[in-house]
């Protein structure tokens, strides 16, 4: 008989309980009918057997499944008796649980789930060690050569061209589509979900075929299954649909999207850096190889780095090697690195989460508690009648894990409630890619905390439960005269969600104070009453010039709609966004320290974009369209002054800008205030403005792609975007635009992040504080009933209303002033921990003291029931109750 | 609350070598081991119901013994138990622990 059978033998009467119980009788019933005929007369030797039977039965699984339903029978009609408890109880479990999961799976999507691909762990991302270019890929030429280095089970790449202009049926579009090797998709192990994906076939004929996203099968193609074989134009080539990548696949990048893919060999044809022809310097492509295990990474590197060295390394070590870097969670993404933008973040989220399930457990812990004092005497007499107290602390515990179970089911859809709330504050790239479901490890999750939760609130009462002392609860009378005093562990329960409380209302103190304080931020620019819109060349006919031309078009149009009082244009705007450059620049009689970047942020202006944003002129002139046809001219802001030519007068000093062997003379004109581009928070950096006029003539600074309209308004700004809308389809139907978008709304969208963190926090703040307050109006009540007697005899003995009432609040403001006293060092660590998050505050006790205060109200509130309760004791019949 | 564990733990080791024996002879009903412990041990030993169903379903549990309905002689249908190849092996080592045992005892008696 094998381990199954034996299992086996243990359920058969859960699958077959009548046939298990009438099989038993037969047996018996047939040995004593053998037993009668051999010896009459011997019925006495059957003896009970009922008994004899159940001893039989609790061998098998009946011994602990019959208990089990009969404890759940029993929970559910105790839950059902007292809604008003269930309610709570399930509620605040409820938002415990549910906060856990929402935030888990935010981790989950963002940070922990692995590509969706086979192996993932596998898979490495070649780099060059080089001192200059990190970010930088290879050449065709390097990839050919690394390919045939040992080490990578399988080695394959990806290029890409961005914005490329496709036609698709009746659907106008721009996609960034990558082009991969034909290789690419039997490394990663995927296959399709529709048609087939690219193979080497289509890349040795350099096939024209094209293979799309979920998202794109869906959006163009509305799912239909005969989108592959149909042809698409890209960049006018025709590309034929083969097949549809599988739902979860997002590209390799962290945070990135993925629209479709190409093979590499037909990327020169939608304007991507062609395989051949590109030039050994090209640096088009990514490499990414199989690790034959994920420890072997260090001994590939060596055998690559080798290969590199000798095949492609240029001038010596100086142009460096390469070296592995393991993507199980995707590239991360240039300047968009979502570990660590929201790693940090939402780990502390997650800390909080915890804290507030610990105070809704710990909520749960006295409602429980005060419930098993209410059933003391039901316990008692169940104990006397036989029951052992292992059992009557399994009965405790179901009834606490019935309470998760209907606490994770509701937690789950708050969660999943949340989870869409919270889609809309985070980035695009974040919620496309995450998708941001309850997925099957968050409902792992979830159960892991729903257990936990039942180990901390339910083992409380359940270890009660089994020490319920026998003899007072069924002496009617047996209560000592003052009554007992609600217990240690009860008041130290709403001790220490005292404390929790105060921890979360002090940390979602600092956080909206954080936000006030960012929005107080002086941006240095004006924040009313202003409009931008941002256009984009890039896959439309301006892109290979004209767009300065467009541009003076659209400037005297928008000049002319009404409420606009000045326009100007930009290549970015700030806090709106836009395109920069970073040309090297070197001021004379300025010596870089030796790690300095001499990169510096240009934004190519029209004359008057400084008065249309509000950023001030501190000295010299604004450019003019004088500056046109003349010599380079610059303006820089404090910070430029200030970090390159300290204790120097900057008006008439000259830059150069640097790149290779071409240099560019810019004498500065004029200095501006400081103005935050990207983020409120960080410091200013050194910017320099150059004319947009000029631009066309000074290629060391690169090309125009982007340009953002500005304009300075007057009254409704709603009608003013419609008219600035139109106005740029007017001059250029095919452009690609963002916006328009008041100044408002863009300071708002960069402050999304510190937004959402602050109203989590609230959120959870308020939470705690409303479980606080039922914790302390539960000890507080329960102690006035118990010392109803002790009430009666004080008043009759000439207490007054208000002196009991005192009685009762002296009660609940001590147990709050432990709470804060405990609670307070913990604040302090708190703070500590989410540092990063705070902005403006220093060191300032006023909201540990302002949470403290809180809590001394919600106490009052909290007990002023009770207290009312409890002075309108009359003495008399409080004394003769019992 | 049903009670689990057996009064007597002696007593039910006992029993379990004692059935298990027995079965070694073949499969047979309840009745029939119950009867030839009473018979072999010359009625010194007594089967009781009470004792023998439960051990019966605890060697089941265990796997050592397993268990099928098939007709018996008289034409009735009886639960027929089988012992099993890990149940000879248990035997195998019970035998030799009581031997062990109840040489230590007589040792004590001074009979060895």
């Amino acid at each position: 008989m094998s381990l199954f059978d034996a299992v086996r033998h243990r359920l058969r009467p859960l699958l077959r309980r009548g046939a298990f119980d009438r099989e038993m009788d037969e047996e018996f019933r047939h040995h004593q009918e053998l037993s009668t005929q051999e010896f009459p007369g011997t019925q006495s030797r059957f003896g009970s057997h009922v008994y004899y039977k159940e001893e039989a039965r609790a061998l098998t699984l009946l011994g602990w499944i019959d208990p089990l339903t009969q404890d759940l029978k029993y929970a559910l009609r105790n839950l059902w008796r007292t809604p008003g408890f269930t309610a709570v109880a399930v509620l605040s479990l409820a938002i415990g649980i549910g906060a856990n999961s929402a935030i888990f799976s935010l981790i989950y999507s963002i940070l922990l789930r692995p590509l969706p691909v086979s192996h993932p762990e596998q898979l490495a991302l070649v780099q060059h060690t080089g001192p200059d270019l990190p970010n930088d890929g290879f050449s065709y030429n390097e990839y050919r050569s690394l390919r045939q280095s040992p080490g990578f089970t399988a080695v394959t790449a990806l290029g890409g061209a961005d914005h490329v202009p496709i036609v698709a049926g009746a659907i106008h579009s721009t996609v960034t589509v990558d082009a991969v090797d034909g290789n690419f998709f039997s490394t990663l192990g995927l296959e399709a979900q529709q048609g087939r994906l690219i193979t080497p076939d289509d890349e040795s004929t350099r096939a024209p075929v094209l293979v799309i996203s979920d998202g794109l099968w869906t959006e163009w193609f509305n799912r239909a299954p005969n989108a592959v074989g149909s042809t698409v134009t890209m960049r006018g080539a025709a590309f034929t649909v083969i097949g549809v990548t599988p739902k979860t696949f997002a590209g390799l990048e962290d945070g990135g999207q993925f629209s479709g893919a190409i093979p590499l060999g037909t990327v020169g044809q939608v304007g991507g850096t062609p395989v051949e022809g590109g030039g050994a310097d090209s640096a088009a492509i990514e490499i990414i190889g199989r690790l034959p295990k994920p420890a072997a990474v260090a001994g590939v590197t060596k055998m690559l780095d080798a290969t590199y060295r000798s095949c492609c390394a240029k001038g010596g070590d100086q142009a460096g090697g390469v070296h592995l870097t393991t993507i199980q969670h995707g590239i991360p993404l240039w300047k968009f690195d979502v570990h660590a933008l929201f790693g940090r973040l939402l780990v502390e989220l997650l800390g909080a989460a915890g804290v507030v399930l610990l105070a809704a457990c710990a909520n749960l812990g006295t409602l429980l508690l005060a419930r098993a004092s209410a059933r003391e005497r039901e316990l008692a007499v169940r104990l006397s009648l036989g029951a052992s107290r292992r059992r009557l602390a399994g009965q405790m515990l179901v009834e606490s894990s019935l309470l998760a179970v209907l606490g994770a089911g509701a937690g789950l859809l708050l969660a999943n409630w949340a989870l869409r709330l919270i889609a809309h504050r985070l980035p695009d790239p974040i919620v496309d890619r995450a998708g941001l479901a309850l997925t099957g490890e968050v409902l792992g999750f979830t159960t892991a905390v729903a257990a936990g939760s039942v180990l901390l609130f339910g083992a409380v009462p359940a270890w009660r439960a089994s020490r319920t002392n026998l003899v007072g609860p069924l002496n009617e009378g047996g209560r000592s005269f003052t009554g007992r005093q609600a217990g240690w562990l009860d008041r130290s329960i709403v001790v220490a969600q005292v404390a929790l409380a105060l921890v979360l209302v002090n940390g979602a103190g600092m956080l909206v104070a954080t936000l006030r304080s960012l929005r107080n931020v002086d941006p240095g620019f004006s924040t009313d009453h202003q409009l931008s819109i941002e256009m984009d060349s890039r896959g439309t006919p301006y892109e290979r010039g004209g767009l300065a031309q467009f541009g003076e078009g659209l400037l005297a149009r928008a000049g002319r709609i009404p409420g606009v009082r000045s326009a100007a244009l930009s290549e970015a705007a700030p806090i709106f966004g836009g395109r920069f450059l970073r040309p090297t620049i070197a001021v004379p009689g300025y010596t870089p320290k030796p790690d300095e970047s001499m990169q510096c942020w240009f934004d190519p202006v029209t004359p008057g974009f400084f008065s249309t944003m509000g950023i001030a002129l501190r000295a010299g002139r604004d450019f003019s369209d004088a500056d046109r046809g003349a010599a380079g001219v610059v303006i820089v802001n404090d910070a430029f002054a200030r970090q390159y030519l300290p204790d120097r007068n900057p008006l008439g000093a000259t830059i150069r800008t640097v790149q290779g062997a071409d240099t560019q003379f810019l004498q500065i004109v004029g200095v501006v205030g400081d103005a935050r581009y990207a983020d409120l928070r960080a410091p200013a950096t050194p910017m320099a403005y150059v004319p947009l006029a000029q631009f066309e003539r000074t290629p060391v600074l690169g090309r125009v792609v982007v340009i953002t309209l500005s304009v300075r308004t007057v009254g409704d700004d709603r009608t003013i975007a419609t008219s600035l809308r139109n106005a740029v389809f007017a001059e250029a139907p095919a452009t690609q635009t963002y916006g328009p978008e008041t100044i408002e709304a863009s300071v708002d969208a960069s402050l999304n992040r510190e937004t959402l963190t602050a109203e989590i926090a609230t959120l959870f703040g308020v939470v705690a504080l409303l479980l606080a307050a039922i914790g302390l109006y539960g000890v507080v009540s329960y102690q006035v009933a118990q010392r109803t007697r002790e009430i009666g005899v004080r008043m009759a003995l000439g207490a007054a209303a208000p002196d009991v009432v005192w009685l009762v609040f002296r009660q609940a403001l001590a147990l709050v002033a432990i709470g804060v006293l405990v609670g307070a060092p913990l604040t302090l660590a708190s703070g500590k921990v989410i540092a990063a998050e705070l902005y403006g505050l220093g060191h300032n006790p006023f909201y540990v003291l302002g949470a403290g205060v809180l809590l001394v109200g919600v106490a009052v509130a909290a007990s002023a029931l009770p207290a009312r309760r409890a002075a309108a004791v009359d003495p008399l019949i409080a004394l003769r109750a019992d | 609350m049903t009670k689990r564990t057996p009064r007597n733990e002696l007593l039910a080791g006992t029993m379990d070598l004692l059935i298990l024996q027995t079965l070694t002879l073949g499969q047979m009903h309840g009745y029939a081991i119950a009867r030839h412990i009473e018979r072999t041990s010359e009625d010194t030993l007594r089967v009781e119901q009470g004792s023998l169903y439960p051990a019966l379903e605890r060697l089941q549990a265990q796997g050592w013994v397993t268990s099928a309905w098939a007709k018996s002689p008289t034409g009735r249908r009886a639960r027929y138990y089988t012992i099993t190849a890990s149940g000879r092996r248990r035997l195998g080592q019970k035998i030799s622990a009581f031997d062990g045992l109840s040489l230590a005892i007589s040792r004590v008696l001074g009979r060895a």
